[in-house]
């Protein structure tokens, strides 16, 4: 209400304007995602493989989708690798942030570095990643050799597989550190005088002040993280293609496979949808949580 | 297992620092603070070097030459079989799927190779799945010659594959020095042709992506219209919307136009205002700049495109700063789009020119190496330079949206 006004009062033709200005995105948003959407909405409920007309067959889709256990173990693959994965590059990604919020010197530097692996592409990971992987010469096992263990053959070896894009996902934890970073910059530094003075060492600060402080933003990131993890896809496209034996099928993986594949358009779609019903569940979570964070904006923003 | 032992190490060391600078109580602030901050540094030098190993020793591999021995099994002259060798790593073998051959056509097929000591397999065959030169097949392993295996093409039955175990692959004689790899990997196999797609395809959106959202994100900050708010909320909805649900759709809409293979459906939906992102981002930016200077220019006699062109977009370069690097990473990162829409070789961008490359000189590490540095110093040299830009980009959507 408050940005009403702001605005300038406008007459009737300035309306047009308005009209005029944002008509790409009345176009765009028409052609490119609600035709779109209800279009895919129909090939839920159909067989098509792009080159017959589609053919109706009724809820099939889904209860092929729903009884078959594939679609539920790229489901859990993808969760099982979420709930892996997210913890410890939320973990990871704070203590960069921390580290960089302490003004150490060659700021500029450190930040490069530590965001490199979010500013480069998935292909580019797995391709820097698969060398080191190698069961033979790959860094991973000469360091478990030299220590005395015995390196598994990581993306050979399906029990071993997923774990290998836990080593990706740490190693890009930096990505998030800029949104903890801001998040860190934004807690008023009275907090921490108040608790100097009654004598708090910095562990106390950062366990009673600093964390509680940045919960919100942890549980916004790890939401989208999970969000994330559904449009998972080049790095296990490059790496395993999905294989052995389906150790790496990613939900967005299978998906890609049904469609663009075996062009089972109407089976895809019918994923697609499924997925998006597991984005709005998480999403309905970010808002409904969103009492927590409106407090903490409302609290650091005077 | 090994990686919660290396987290706990990392952890460990992060407290441990903050124990030891914080344990000294007898120091005075300052030089507690100095301590804490030394002790900072060295973490982040730590963690910086963990970062770097993989891109560094990628750097390294691509300024070297390797010079291997090979064992290259002969092929008959004179013989209709075609030799691909491909590397035992690049098959995924698919569950489940077992297909028959002819024994004379296998018989065939093993007497194209001029080798001993060959172990066939007993039929049904199972069926891997592979990638050369950027298409995948399937193939059916019917024995081992040597330490190779040998497969034959299930669509193609005259086409024969040699896959070498990855590690038996080459033996490394003697490393050297030598920056060739640059040009070589320009040069050869497309890669040069790779940058240049990528480049096209970014300028094409960034400009579509600045003009139409600029055009939006003014009419949604400055214009007051039935509707607004409730299309704006749209909007912001969309932004939550995974790409898949529109995605199939899309790709059966450009195939029927005939847009398969081109760029069209990769840079299109740009100039209609594609990204809510970036809409979301301008709108906030022009919300921020004063009314003051629009009211002037009005009084001045400019009309609302005026406005926009001499107000609003002189004041607003950082935003459109950070939508042009945002869109231009984006867009030279990208492999999901082109993978779906591009077929020919020659269009492929660098991200999917990469893999097709891969696949190609699987057994050449050094020119991979440079080809795949070449393709991730530009993101890195950009955000180095312009980091404040990206980072404002960063959190207004990882906050505010």
């Amino acid at each position: 209400m408050a940005k009403d006004k702001r605005l300038i009062p406008q007459s009737e033709r300035y309306a047009r304007w308005g009209y005029a200005f944002i008509v790409p995105w009345v176009i765009g948003f028409l052609v490119f995602t609600f035709i779109p959407m209800v279009f895919s909405m129909y090939l839920a409920f159909t067989d098509y493989d792009t080159i017959n007309p589609p053919k109706w067959i009724g809820f099939s889709n889904f209860v092929k989708m729903f009884t078959k256990p594939e679609m539920w173990h790229s489901l859990w693959i993808t969760v099982k690798f979420g709930i892996m994965s997210l913890p410890l590059g939320l973990v990871a990604g704070f203590m960069l942030a921390y580290l960089l919020n302490m003004k150490i010197p060659l700021m500029k530097a450190w930040r490069t570095i530590f965001y490199l692996p979010a500013m480069i592409s998935g292909v580019v990971v797995a391709m820097l990643w698969r060398g080191l992987f190698d069961d033979q010469y790959g860094m991973i096992n000469f360091v478990l050799r030299t220590a005395g263990l015995r390196g598994p053959q990581w993306l050979l070896d399906p029990k071993y597989t997923l774990y290998c894009f836990l080593f990706l996902s740490v190693w890009g934890a930096g990505g998030g550190m800029v949104v903890y970073l801001s998040g860190l910059q934004s807690i008023p530094t009275a907090f921490y005088e108040a608790a100097e003075i009654d004598g708090c060492s910095k562990f106390q600060q950062l366990i009673y002040i600093t964390i509680p402080q940045m919960t919100p933003i942890f549980f916004f990131n790890l939401i989208m993280g999970l969000i994330g993890m559904f449009q998972y896809f080049a790095e296990p496209m490059v790496l395993t293609k999905g294989g052995p034996a389906d150790s790496t099928m990613f939900y967005n993986l299978y998906l890609y496979r049904h469609a663009f594949q075996f062009r089972n358009m109407g089976y895809a779609s019918a994923l697609a949808w499924f997925l998006f019903v597991i984005v709005l569940i998480l999403t309905l979570l970010v808002f409904k949580s969103s009492d927590l964070w409106v407090f903490y904006e409302s609290e650091v923003k005077k | 297992m090994i990686l919660v032992v290396f987290f706990l190490v990392i952890l460990n060391l992060f407290l441990w620092a903050f124990a030891i600078s914080d344990s000294v109580g007898v120091m005075t602030k300052r030089r507690l603070s100095r301590r804490r901050k030394i002790m900072a540094t060295i973490i982040a030098v730590v963690a910086a070097l963990s970062i770097l190993y993989p891109v560094t020793s990628m750097v390294g591999g691509s300024l070297s030459s390797k010079q291997v021995s090979r064992t290259v099994p002969e092929v008959k002259p004179g013989n209709f079989f075609n030799v691909i060798k491909v590397m035992a790593r690049n098959l995924v073998p698919i569950e489940g799927k077992r297909i028959n051959i002819k024994q004379n056509h296998i018989d065939d097929a093993v007497s194209t190779l001029n080798v001993k000591n060959i172990r066939l397999e007993t039929a049904p065959y199972s069926v891997y799945e592979m990638e050369i030169d950027g298409k995948l097949m399937h193939v059916a392993k019917i024995g081992k010659a040597g330490s190779q295996w040998i497969y034959l093409n299930e669509r193609d039955l005259d086409e024969v594959h040699l896959a070498v175990p990855a590690s038996e692959e080459q033996r490394v004689k003697a490393v050297k020095f030598t920056w060739t790899n640059y040009p070589d990997a320009l040069s050869k196999g497309d890669f040069g042709r790779y940058v240049i797609n990528s480049i096209i395809l970014v300028v094409i959106n960034t400009i579509g992506a600045l003009i139409s959202s600029t055009l939006v994100a003014y009419g949604f900050s400055r214009f007051k219209f039935k509707g607004r708010n409730w299309m704006f909320i749209v909007l912001l909805s969309t932004m939550m919307l995974p790409a898949q649900v529109s995605l199939i759709p899309s790709f059966i809409i450009y195939t029927k136009l005939g847009w398969y293979g081109t760029y069209l459906p990769l840079t299109v939906a740009a100039y209609f205002a594609a990204s809510p992102w970036n809409v979301f981002l301008m709108r906030q930016f022009f919300m921020g700049l004063p009314l003051e200077l629009d009211e002037a220019a009005k009084i001045d006699g400019c009309g609302p495109m005026g406005i926009l062109m001499k107000v609003i977009v002189p004041q607003s370069t950082a935003v459109m700063l950070t939508i042009t690097l945002s869109t231009a990473v984006f867009w030279w990162n990208d492999y999901f789009y082109s993978l779906i829409y591009l077929q020919d070789q020659k269009l492929y961008p660098v991200a999917l020119g990469l893999t097709a490359f891969d696949a190609k000189y699987f057994n050449n590490s050094s020119l991979k190496a440079a080809a795949t540095v070449m393709m991730l110093v530009p993101p890195i040299a950009l955000f180095f330079f312009f980091q404040r830009f990206f980072i404002q980009g960063t959190v207004i959507s990882g906050v505010k949206g």
